[in-house]
């Protein structure tokens, strides 16, 4: 797994998934590359457009990203979900969770700063 | 190509002296060979000489009189509909059929009630063949061993390609019937397109069904009958749960506390639906169990995987607690001791006769089950007659050969457990490791069996499809009455075949 992240503005990262899986298998060392920028950023943006799967594990990091995010009153925004990503999103309900975007620049519309 | 393009409508000729007022149009014909797969290649939109091979056939089916096409169509649907158009061209009515997601036309050819007293082409949109015979019906259209898909047959023929449907005289069992055809043929969830074709498929059924007088609604507990509503045998329906008609429930589905299905859901026997599960627009298909809180519309569910219409996607969940089968069949169901002794008594009374018949020696031969765990070959010996895989149904004395070359030696088999009466064609080992995927989960659970509707059918040489509707429908669990229908039906075909023999 790896993660490419990126400062858009002060408060403000983009991460972007160079893996086609977010799966058990990974889903520790994205963690532990995702969870120094929740704690830094007021406003977390993860690129998902290169994945094709995601597991529950998956979707619990993504979770746990988004419950660090919401307890300093950030945001977690999430964009670019391929089809088979975003009918598991829609299996579990978790599209009704996250903040999803179609396209980068939809995500980053009304950023202060972007 | 646009249809402005296209040449001039043929008019239709004045109709032959046999007439032949329908067609049914296979244009998705043969889904599983490779090489179309890897190509994405549509016979059916070849160019022929400056127009496509399905305008061809269609100019032959109306030259022979069909003034109605029900056009079956699966890949490349739009295309073949944009071409096609609704055969005013021609001075015919087209119907489109999408082929839900299997890999038999058996669904589509189910849906189709036919005019008992009509003549019927059958036709295949990858191949211009001409059926020249007036006789009544012929599967004519012979290339080797392979049946181009063309033929000629009467109304109640037709039905009898189906064998429930002469059956289907009420939605129920029109329900039934769809419910049996997923259960055995929809292991196979591809494509968005077949998925929208199916839920269509479904969406139908239940709106007719609602108009339908003689389709009961079921009652709820502590509820007066629900329009809409169809719950079958043994299944529980929380008091929490809440159904929104019309919303169809098979046999022993278990649907638990909070969970919302429906509308224009049908869920299929044997399922789970978990707490507060939501499911709308959607078919689960048998043995699938519905985690917690799972939220599935437009979709079509079995296992751990769904195919979503609306996002074009079919995907496979890899948490069982999300999306999974409800239970794993681990074994196969032997034979009955009933059915083994029937199976003796039948070697007993017949064996004069089939001495009599038989005219080469019988050799053992290896069949194989599949390990329903791991799939691996399980060979069992079966003794038969050298030459014994001539099917029957082609040439005089064929039925009489058949019964005494392969199915009195192998009722030895039977009694021994190792095959039934009824069931999936016995098949070696190596010829197992040839057959897809799908297919071989049938041999995995199902029961292998001297005889099968594929057989009565005449179909045994036929396309892989015919084969494989035989095998799927002999997993069913037919149950004493339909089983001792095929049997008596083989056993007048026999018979029938006897004076045949004596003469020659």
């Amino acid at each position: 797994m790896k993660l490419s992240f990126s400062e858009l503005a002060a408060d403000t990262a983009i991460g972007s998934f160079a893996g086609d899986n977010l799966d058990s298998s990974n889903v520790k060392a994205f963690r532990e590359q995702a969870e120094p920028w929740a704690a830094r950023c007021q406003t977390l943006i993860l690129d998902l457009s290169a994945l094709n799967f995601v597991d529950s594990s998956g979707l619990g990091a993504l979770l746990s990203i988004l419950r660090v995010m919401n307890g300093k009153d950030g945001q977690l925004r999430l964009f670019g979900l391929s089809r088979p990503v975003r009918a598991l999103f829609e299996l579990v309900r978790m599209h009704r969770i996250f903040l999803i975007f179609n396209t980068r620049e939809e995500a980053l519309e009304d950023l202060p700063g972007v | 190509m646009s249809i402005a393009t296209l040449r001039p409508p043929v008019a239709a000729p004045a109709k032959p002296a046999v007439l032949a007022s329908s067609a049914i149009l296979f244009a998705c014909w043969n889904p599983q060979d490779p090489l179309q797969r890897a190509q994405q290649l549509a016979p059916a939109l070849l160019p022929l000489g400056g127009r496509r091979m399905i305008e061809r056939v269609i100019d032959t089916l109306v030259e022979d009189g069909c003034t109605r096409i029900d056009v079956v169509v699966r890949d490349h649907a739009d295309a073949i509909q944009s071409l096609l158009g609704d055969g005013t061209r021609w001075g015919c009515t087209l119907h489109f059929h999408f082929l839900p997601p299997t890999t038999t036309t058996l669904p589509t050819l189910m849906r189709l009630t036919p005019d008992l007293d009509a003549h019927y082409r059958i036709a295949s949109a990858d191949s211009v063949v001409r059926v020249t015979t007036t006789g009544d019906e012929e599967w004519a259209a012979w290339q080797g061993n392979d049946w181009l898909g063309w033929a000629r047959l009467s109304g109640r023929s037709f039905a009898r390609l189906t064998p429930c449907l002469l059956e289907r005289q009420s939605t129920v069992n029109g329900f039934w019937l769809l419910d049996r055809v997923n259960r055995v043929n929809g292991q196979v969830l591809g494509d968005a397109r077949s998925t929208r074709g199916t839920l269509d498929a479904m969406r139908q059924v239940l709106a007719n069904a609602q108009l339908d007088p003689s389709a009961p609604a079921s009652r709820l507990p502590g509820q007066s009958p629900a329009a809409g509503l169809w719950i079958g045998q043994g299944s529980e329906i929380h008091p929490t749960a809440r159904l929104i008609a019309p919303v169809w429930i098979g046999r022993h589905t278990l649907i638990r506390a909070h969970a919302t299905v429906g509308p224009d859901c049908m869920v299929s026997d044997g399922c789970v639906i978990d707490g507060n599960a939501t499911l709308r627009d959607s078919l689960i298909l048998p043995g699938t169990y519905i985690g917690q809180g799972i939220e599935l519309h437009d979709a079509v569910a079995e296992g751990a995987r769904f195919s979503r219409s609306d996002l074009q996607v079919a995907v496979t969940v890899s948490d069982g607690s999300l999306l999974d089968s409800v239970a794993g069949q681990t074994s196969r169901p032997a034979t009955p001791w009933l059915e083994r002794g029937l199976a003796g008594l039948l070697w007993l009374t017949t064996l004069p006769f089939a001495a009599a018949w038989r005219e080469c020696k019988t050799v053992r031969q290896e069949f194989a089950h599949l390990d329903p765990v791991d799939g691996s070959a399980l060979p069992f010996p079966v003794r038969m007659a050298d030459g014994s895989q001539q099917a029957p149904g082609h040439g005089p004395g064929s039925w009489r050969a058949h019964f005494s070359h392969v199915v009195h030696p192998a009722l030895p088999a039977v009694i021994r457990g190792d095959l039934r009466l009824l069931g999936l064609q016995p098949r070696s080992a190596a010829e197992l490791a040839t057959l897809p995927d799908y297919w071989r989960r049938l041999y995995q659970t199902g029961r292998t069996g001297l005889l099968n509707e594929a057989l009565l059918l005449g179909a045994e040489g036929a396309a892989g499809d015919m084969r494989f509707t035989g095998d799927a429908l002999a997993c069913e669990a037919h149950g004493w009455q339909p089983a001792l229908r095929l049997l008596g039906a083989y056993a007048r075909r026999v018979l029938q075949d006897y004076p045949t023999m004596t003469r020659l």
